[in-house]
């Protein structure tokens, strides 16, 4: 079912016009017709008693001179009118006095009619009227009337009215369709307009006002809102181009200095090296007497001098090793391995100094490890450190590193019996320039880095490094790194 | 062993090093201070080995070595880069640039000598 407010404002208007003008039509049609069966009636009283008293009258001389024939003609001039059914004239004594028929309807009897009246009947309406002479009534004269023309006349009107009223709606229906364009085709322009500017998404679309009304009205506001729109979105885009345009000048700049940085590094670590390496090399060769021979303690200062810049030497090493890591310039090789042997030659290599301080340094290798896909330069540099700060930081027992497979990732434990670690300095150990203040020779605490380069290089690797430590009961440094399945699998 | 070596080296404290260490186990040395000597002195003198600084004036030490392997008759002595080993990838670009092999800058005295010797051992079977 189609409710009305449904339809489209062109029916609507279209359907209130015509509707209004059918109740226009439907009231004034009902009263014309009612007004024309109730004047029926009147009308034909008012010529029935015209005729009486023509006729009465020319009647008169009839009556006075008791011509029957003379008033029966009188009568017969009813020929004419078609609707007058019977005629009688009485003398003033009420006795018939002539008579009129028209065909057909011979067999009337008037009644006792000896009054003036009129009287509607069944088909017929009858009129009685005095015949007035010199004041003095000389006799009576009857009309009967066939009225069932009315309701022919009736039906007639009902034609002409029906007629009228559909002549009435095409009229309405041809001049709504004409007055509702203005208003219905503003209405639709605009939906139209807004769905376009919806779809497209171009706010410069503009609606043509043609009228000053409330929709015009509507037009100006939209066309405003599509304005103000229009400059808020190239506001914005003027915003953005100019942030771009600033975020790309402040990204060059950032690259620029990062370039700089970079270069900066590169040619201090080679300036610092050059003369490292003069000092490193005379000092080596003076300790081996090629220059000639040395006294006990100038071979104990010497010494001492390349200690130190063998020191110098890891500082240059390891700033330089974290600004690579930390500006991402690290390159990470990925070559498949055993770590056995890896670990067997870093221990092995660092088991002299261990047994310089009276440690016993030793390796527990879980047989048939997998593979490992990593950089084998990195990670031994790692396990290195690792070890080194054990012995350097264990006065007596034992180092032992344990390399196993657990939970499908390759564990290196690292184990000391030194000094330990407070629980203070175990949340700080493994960031940037942290050391630990334990009264030892700061010459051969390194720099403080060693632990962040293996933390961050462990994780560049994508593995884990881990402590456990308490003072007095020495360190486990662990470090977890991930096994390809694929390895795990061929080796069990 | 005896072997006739062209230092490149910038550095008057550096060479006198590497100078002091090869002739103390008997090698000729002859000296360059720039790349472009370097060049020369390679082209005239016909060394058994090259010991090349990256970081020269004039001419630096990958172009240094580039300009030698286009000589016919250097195309096979061999050329060791000293790198500072500063960033990396440079010892790929001394590789790529024509150097035979490279020793880490600062140099260990203790094995410099048989690191370098090495070099001249793989160039022998020649």
């Amino acid at each position: 079912m189609i409710r009305f407010q449904d339809l489209s404002i062109k029916l609507k208007l279209i359907s209130i016009q015509l509707f209004t003008t059918l109740f226009i039509l439907v009231f004034f049609v009902g009263i014309y017709l009612y007004s024309q069966y109730h004047q029926f009636e009147d009308r034909a009283f008012s010529r029935m008693s015209t005729l009486a008293n023509v006729l009465g009258s020319n009647s008169i001389s009839a009556l006075l001179f008791f011509d029957n024939d003379a008033a029966n003609d009188v009568l017969e001039s009813l020929e004419t009118q078609g609707d007058i059914l019977n005629a009688v004239v009485y003398d003033h004594n009420g006795e018939l006095f002539a008579r009129y028929d028209r065909a057909t309807h011979t067999d009337f009897t008037f009644g006792d009619l000896l009054s003036e009246s009129r009287e509607a009947g069944d088909g017929h309406f009858i009129l009685t009227k005095k015949i007035i002479f010199d004041n003095l009534k000389v006799g009576w004269i009857s009309l009967r009337l066939d009225s069932t023309t009315r309701r022919a006349e009736l039906v007639e009107a009902l034609g002409q009215s029906f007629l009228l009223f559909i002549a009435g709606l095409i009229l309405a229906g041809l001049l709504s369709l004409r007055a509702q364009k203005p208003i219905s085709e503003s209405i639709k322009l605009l939906a139209d307009s807004a769905r376009q500017v919806r779809d497209s998404n171009d706010y410069s679309i503009r609606v043509v006002s043609t009228s000053q009304d409330e929709i015009g009205e509507l037009v100006v506001s939209f066309n405003d809102m599509l304005e103000k729109i229009r400059n808020h979105e190239q506001h914005l885009e003027q915003l953005v181009a100019e942030r771009t345009v600033e975020l790309e000048a402040a990204k060059t700049k950032a690259e620029e200095s990062d370039h700089l940085k970079s270069a900066f590094l590169a040619s201090m670590s080679h300036e610092l090296r050059t003369p490292l390496n003069s000092i490193i090399g005379f000092t080596g060769i003076l300790l081996q007497g090629m220059a000639g021979p040395l006294s006990d303690e100038q071979t104990k200062q010497l010494g001492m001098v390349k200690g130190s810049a063998s020191h110098l030497l890891d500082l240059i090493n390891d700033v330089l090793d974290i600004s690579k890591i930390e500006s991402g310039r690290i390159q990470v090789y990925d070559e498949a391995f055993k770590i056995d042997l890896l670990l067997v030659m870093a221990v092995s290599s660092l088991r002299p100094f261990a047994e310089k301080k009276g440690l016993r340094l030793r390796h527990n290798i879980t047989s048939g490890l997998p593979r490992l896909h990593t950089d084998k330069r990195r990670l031994e540099q790692v396990l290195i450190n690792l070890v080194n700060n054990a012995i350097k930081f264990t006065d007596e027992g034992e180092i032992i590193v344990n390399c196993y497979l657990k939970e499908g990732s390759l564990n290196v434990d690292v184990i000391d019996t030194g000094v330990g670690i407070s629980t203070k300095d175990l949340e700080t150990i493994f960031e940037t320039f942290r050391q630990i203040d334990t009264g030892l020779d700061r010459v051969k605490e390194g720099s403080g880095l060693g632990l962040a380069i293996s933390k961050k290089l462990v994780e560049l690797l994508g593995g884990t490094i881990s402590v456990i430590s308490e003072p007095g009961a020495g360190s486990t440094f662990s470090i977890i790194l991930p096994v390809r399945p694929e390895e795990l699998s061929s080796e069990e | 062993m005896k072997s006739k070596t062209l230092i490149i080296e910038d550095n008057e404290n550096n060479m006198y090093l590497i100078t002091f260490l090869l002739k103390n186990s008997g090698h000729d040395i002859i000296q360059a201070y720039d790349g472009q000597i370097g060049v020369e002195l390679a082209k005239t003198e016909n060394p058994d080995l090259i010991l090349l600084d990256i970081q020269l004036p004039k001419m630096n030490g990958y172009e240094v070595a580039t300009a030698l392997r286009k000589d016919a008759s250097l195309t096979k002595v061999p050329i060791v880069a000293i790198t500072s080993y500063a960033m990396p990838g440079d010892q790929e670009k001394a590789i790529a640039s024509g150097c035979t092999g490279y020793i880490k800058k600062p140099i260990n005295p203790d094995t410099f000598v048989g690191e370098v010797e090495s070099y001249l051992d793989s160039n022998k079977p020649d």
